[in-house]
């Protein structure tokens, strides 16, 4: 099932550009967060939670909130909704805080 | 840059939405140097969020309406001749008028003579069943997404909770060509019509009622679950009661992938709050906020401190901006650039339309007060804090253990220790102390403020130009 996609009217777009996403290609435009682009893409899983493993995706799109954290080039915890995308980044759904499986904060609240 | 020695400004202000940029551009006419800081990459706060410069908007754009409004007010702090630091965060306000702000790598301390606090509010948490679901998504942000980032979190939506905003929300959607199955609105119509009484709204309401011609709105009508397994696929909504609370037998379920929330919104106190500014709670203007008068150019307890906008009480931009004229002329007043007299000449028209707009703020507070029908949406594994991943039944286990306050349920279940520090669960938190102990929201209280304000990486509370400023108000932190 196709989700979000982008508004044709009204604006004009520059030079798409592509960076991945857990692997894959994801197109984006100049001016759009890495949040954009992934609902554009489809992709509306941005992290699993600590403790239940639940999907979470972009819920206040304005900073507040911080479900749509995703590890990019490597730095975890990153707010997709605030940071622009950039060509060649890579992005990579993020699990609990984004470090290496920690056993002392898997699983023990279910 | 790695940081900047504490230096002194006249006037700052914090937040460069319609309360912050008026503030500006009035404290500048007045002859004050303003400094003015915002956390987005450009000016016009979340209502008047711009396009990023890449995203170029044509001569005809159906989602540019706000900019009639929007315009005046950047062409005017333009010319004002403020400094305006745009992606700047202010983690932290000391009593002593000192900030601490982070931008782009470094700290930076500084000292305002006199500070106009404009920081917003955002939407109203709401745990209903499956609200954390990928495609349940904010009023505030569908807008933010939606105009100012030209992309739809969906192709067929439910909107539901209360007020304009939700109708800004749909309007935003159905212009950006998604389906909008309906919007459930917890209000009666009589109430919706309340809002009518806004100055200068005629042309505003002809558009969204043009544009929702073909869109149910069902009034009197809420959430009671969202359902999905990766994301949303179902939304239950059923008919209310005056309370909010969904009638037996009256539950319709719709297929959607996406779900809007909008209950209203909340005010950010929390910089007011460590500037040491007296709060109170007001359910119609959002909960917790400042206490200021306009009769008292937006003063606070704190001896410098003005606030203005939704911060400060929950009103809507027009009433943000008359807010901020008057913060403005007090902060100018304050630092001396104009006397009483010229102040209170300059304030008299601004609260002449801040006097129009007093039959729709009442509307308003009627309409955006949350009912306790909110509250019992949640059952059992209903996630209430989604950043601890804390749920219903663990917040009631601690209320019957006998936590009292919003803190003592946080210390018991971490509901108000994650990342967003309490923001998406205080306000529910709160609720359910009411639900299951019968607390009103100023007895169940609110998190005390705490630094940072908000969340910054270690190496910028670790840089040294910050020990002498901060060590005193970090130390119960590190205690």
């Amino acid at each position: 099932m196709t989700t979000g996609r982008r508004v044709g009217a009204g604006v004009t777009r520059g030079t798409p550009f592509r960076f991945t996403v857990d692997g894959e290609p994801v197109d984006a435009y100049p001016g759009e967060t890495i949040a954009t682009a992934l609902l554009a893409a489809d992709r509306r899983v941005a992290r699993r939670t600590t403790h239940r493993g639940a999907p979470r995706g972009v819920f206040c799109a304005i900073g507040v909130c911080h479900d749509c954290r995703m590890i990019v080039d490597g730095e975890a915890n990153v707010r997709t909704c605030l940071v622009p995308a950039r060509a060649g980044m890579v992005v990579e759904t993020q699990s609990g805080f984004g470090h290496a499986a920690d056993p002392a904060l898997a699983g023990d609240r279910t | 840059m790695t940081s900047a020695a504490l230096a002194s400004h006249e006037v700052v202000v914090v937040g460069a939405g319609p309360a912050g940029i008026r503030a500006a551009v009035e404290a500048r006419a007045a002859g004050a140097e303003v400094l003015v800081f915002d956390e987005a990459p450009r000016p016009g706060g979340q209502i008047y969020r711009q396009l990023p410069p890449d995203l170029r908007a044509e001569a005809r754009d159906p989602l540019g309406a706000t900019r009639t409004k929007s315009r005046p007010l950047f062409e005017d702090l333009e010319r004002a001749g403020a400094t305006v630091r745009s992606g700047a965060e202010v983690w932290g306000v000391l009593p002593d008028r000192t900030l601490l702000v982070h931008r782009g790598g470094g700290p930076a301390v500084l000292r305002a003579e006199a500070l106009v606090l404009a920081t917003g509010a955002y939407d109203r948490p709401a745990a209903i069943p499956g609200w954390t679901l990928p495609g349940v998504v904010t009023a505030g942000g569908v807008t933010a997404l939606v105009k100012a980032q030209r992309v739809l979190p969906g192709r067929r939506a439910l909107l539901a909770g209360t007020g304009p905003l939700l109708l800004a929300a749909a309007t935003a959607l159905v212009h950006g060509g998604a389906r909008v199955v309906g919007i459930a609105e917890a209000a009666p119509r009589r109430a919706l019509l309340g809002l009518l009484r806004r100055p200068g709204i005629v042309g505003q309401a002809l558009e969204v009622v043009t544009t929702l011609a073909r869109t149910p709105i069902w009034t009197r009508h809420g959430l009671v679950r969202i359902e999905g397994t990766d994301g949303v696929e179902r939304a239950v909504i059923a008919r209310l009661d005056g309370d909010w609370r969904p009638l037996p037998g009256t539950e319709r379920a719709l297929d959607v992938d996406t779900v809007v929330l909008g209950y209203g919104l909340v005010p950010s106190p929390e910089l007011a709050d460590l500037a040491g500014c007296a709060l109170a709670y007001d359910a119609g203007r959002g909960g917790w906020i400042p206490l200021a008068d306009p009769a008292r150019f937006m003063a606070t307890s704190a001896p410098g401190v003005f606030v203005a906008g939704d911060g400060a009480g929950v009103a809507g931009a027009d009433v943000a901006e008359a807010q901020g004229r008057l913060a403005g002329l007090g902060a100018a007043r304050h630092v001396g650039r104009i006397g009483a007299a010229e102040a209170e000449r300059r304030a008299s028209p601004v609260r002449d339309t801040l006097r129009r707009f007093a039959a729709f703020q009442r509307a308003l507070e009627s309409i955006l007060a949350p009912r306790p029908g909110l509250y019992q949406l949640a059952t059992d594994d209903t996630v209430v804090c989604r950043c601890e991943e804390v749920v219903a039944s663990e917040i009631r286990s601690a209320i019957e253990d006998g936590a009292r306050h919003v803190t003592e349920v946080r210390g018991v279940t971490r509901a108000g220790m994650g990342l967003c520090q309490g923001r998406m669960c205080v306000p529910t938190v709160s609720g359910l102390l009411g639900r299951w102990a019968g607390l009103a929201p100023e007895v169940a209280g609110r998190l005390p403020p705490r630094l940072p304000a908000r969340p910054v990486p270690v190496p910028i509370l670790a840089d040294p130009v910050l020990d002498a400023v901060t060590a005193p108000a970090l130390e119960p932190v590190r205690r």
